[in-house]
């Protein structure tokens, strides 16, 4: 069905390839809205994907989830949508792929507004960005709002605490939207490790030595972002998965 | 490493910071928990009300023997650093981290905040609740961590709620909030074996965040039956932590782990 599809975090990795992925499946007339901070490397993504798909435009506007500017969470919609109305779209599509490791001990977070700032990109601009899509669309007669989770979100993960913990609290919101709302369909998918910017970075700069050893060791497994992109679009579309459920790309299928 | 289970965590001289310690459950643990230890402890009870911080005090020294009580203004939502360097120094007025054996902090201070998904349009609102409720208990409990790391034994409380694990409507932030701090205990528990951590769900409470926050302000209908439901057996602060003091009296809970006031014991 005619889609409006938003992707955050879609200048690389898991963000670009679900942009390019999905455009290619979604039907003509279909609109996917790629955000993030780097407007380059979204004129890639936009090319990949008008490449993958003509019929379906692709749109880029440059994102920062974790500023506190109000007018950009009230306007970034409606600039996007370019005069087109959620009442031209059959389904409505937003994908919370926009994340940041931040790795560091419990012991030493003591810097209250990094603290803050993490929760900002995080966690506040996720909520805020959901809420004007929900509000955008709330007449679009199907919804499905995908969270991009972790394992850390279940399990504890030494130096990242921020991180595990931010993961937490995004799997139980998108819980409490899917209870607050059955006519939605939500999902966290927790892609497993995958060939990424942040994965590279995580190597770099993870202080924990026996999980810095954990991801070395993983490195020789990890996946593409087409591999664990294409996992999520199956499960999406067999679209039997309860709504709120974690799924990880390890699950049985 | 730390010689649990059976430790005696209340019969040792300790240092004890709780927060939202004005009123409620806070206050409950102030008076409790000075009551319990030894002469030579300190209980620091840290709120944004003074003059209901001065009654928690009164309460508290009426209820020890030798346990003095301090007090100071702290807004955990405040995002003011040099606030939080300087507050535990300034609490121990002169006292030093090595006088004592066990230094604990009972992360109590929270807000409920009832909003529904949809309308959580403002960031800067969400952004200053995470502040309150999340981002302000981790920069505490770092400090607590950096001051005492050389104190033999360390315990770290999160009073935390069902809602941390169960979804609830309109409650969307604060199950959320209780799902991070939870997690994040879990990571602490990880990081450091030498810790004895603690997620207590204190059950429905008779306190003003339960009717205010709760009956009062709670948006999703549904939720709020029961809410009202429960208003008719609502536990007393002191109730429930007298069963917060029991569970870690008796010191066998797996450090990180969840436990509720209705829990098998």
């Amino acid at each position: 069905m005619k889609t409006v599809c938003i992707v955050i975090g879609a200048s690389r990795g898991i963000g670009r390839s679900i942009v390019v992925n999905f455009a290619s499946k979604f039907q003509s007339g279909s609109l996917v809205v790629a955000l993030a901070r780097d407007s380059e490397q979204l004129a890639v993504t936009k090319t990949l994907s008008t490449q993958a798909n003509p019929g379906v435009a692709c749109l880029t506007r440059v994102f920062d989830q974790g500023s506190l500017d109000q007018h950009q969470y009230d306007t970034w919609l409606k600039d996007c949508l370019q005069g087109r109305t959620a009442s031209e779209f059959q389904q409505a599509v937003i994908i919370h792929n926009a994340a940041s490791i931040g790795s560091e001990f419990c012991e030493n977070l003591t810097e209250v507004n990094q603290v803050s700032q993490y929760l900002n990109i995080n966690v506040a601009g996720l909520v805020a960005v959901n809420a004007r899509f929900m509000q955008e669309f709330k007449d679009v007669p199907s919804k499905v709002v995908v969270n991009i989770t972790s394992a850390s979100a279940l399990q504890p993960t030494a130096s990242w605490g921020l991180y595990g913990s931010g993961k937490a609290f995004r799997d139980m919101f998108m819980r409490t939207l899917a209870l607050e709302h059955p006519d939605f369909r939500v999902l966290n998918y927790a892609p497993g490790p995958v060939d990424t910017d942040m994965f590279h970075s995580s190597l770099q700069k993870t202080k924990d030595e026996n999980l810095l050893e954990a991801i070395k060791d993983m490195k020789k497994r990890f996946l593409t972002p087409d591999t664990t992109v294409n996992r999520l679009i199956a499960i999406l579309e067999k679209n039997v998965f309860e709504s709120g459920a974690h799924v990880d790309y390890f699950d049985d299928q | 490493m730390a010689d649990f289970p059976g430790k005696k965590l209340f019969s040792i001289k300790t240092v004890c910071i709780v927060t939202g310690a004005s009123r409620g459950i806070g206050r409950s643990i102030v008076v409790s928990f000075a009551s319990k230890f030894p002469p030579g402890s300190l209980v620091i009870a840290l709120a944004r009300d003074l003059e209901q911080l001065a009654v928690t005090k009164t309460l508290s020294t009426k209820a020890s023997t030798g346990v003095p009580c301090v007090t100071h203004l702290f807004d955990q939502g405040l995002l003011d650093q040099h606030k939080y360097n300087a507050l535990l120094k300034d609490c121990l007025q002169g006292r030093v981290a090595s006088e004592f054996q066990q230094a604990m902090i009972v992360h109590n201070a929270g807000s409920v905040g009832s909003e529904f998904c949809l309308n959580l349009t403002n960031v800067a609102q969400v952004s200053h609740y995470l502040d309150v409720n999340v981002a302000g208990l981790v920069a505490l409990n770092a400090q607590f961590m950096q001051m005492f790391k050389d104190v033999p034994s360390k315990v770290v409380v999160n009073i935390t709620s069902l809602s941390a694990v169960q979804p609830m409507a309109s409650w969307g932030l604060y199950c959320s909030g209780k799902a991070f701090r939870d997690m994040f205990m879990r990571t602490l528990a990880l990081e450091q074996p030498d810790f004895r951590v603690l997620n207590y769900a204190p059950g429905p409470v008779d306190t003003n965040m339960f009717h205010k926050e709760g009956l009062q302000e709670t948006k999703a209908e549904d939720h709020l039956e029961a809410l009202r439901a429960m208003e008719k057996c609502l536990l007393s602060p002191e109730t429930t932590v007298n069963r917060l003091i029991a569970i870690l009296e008796k010191n066998v809970f797996e450090s990180g782990a969840h436990i509720d006031y209705f829990d098998d014991q």
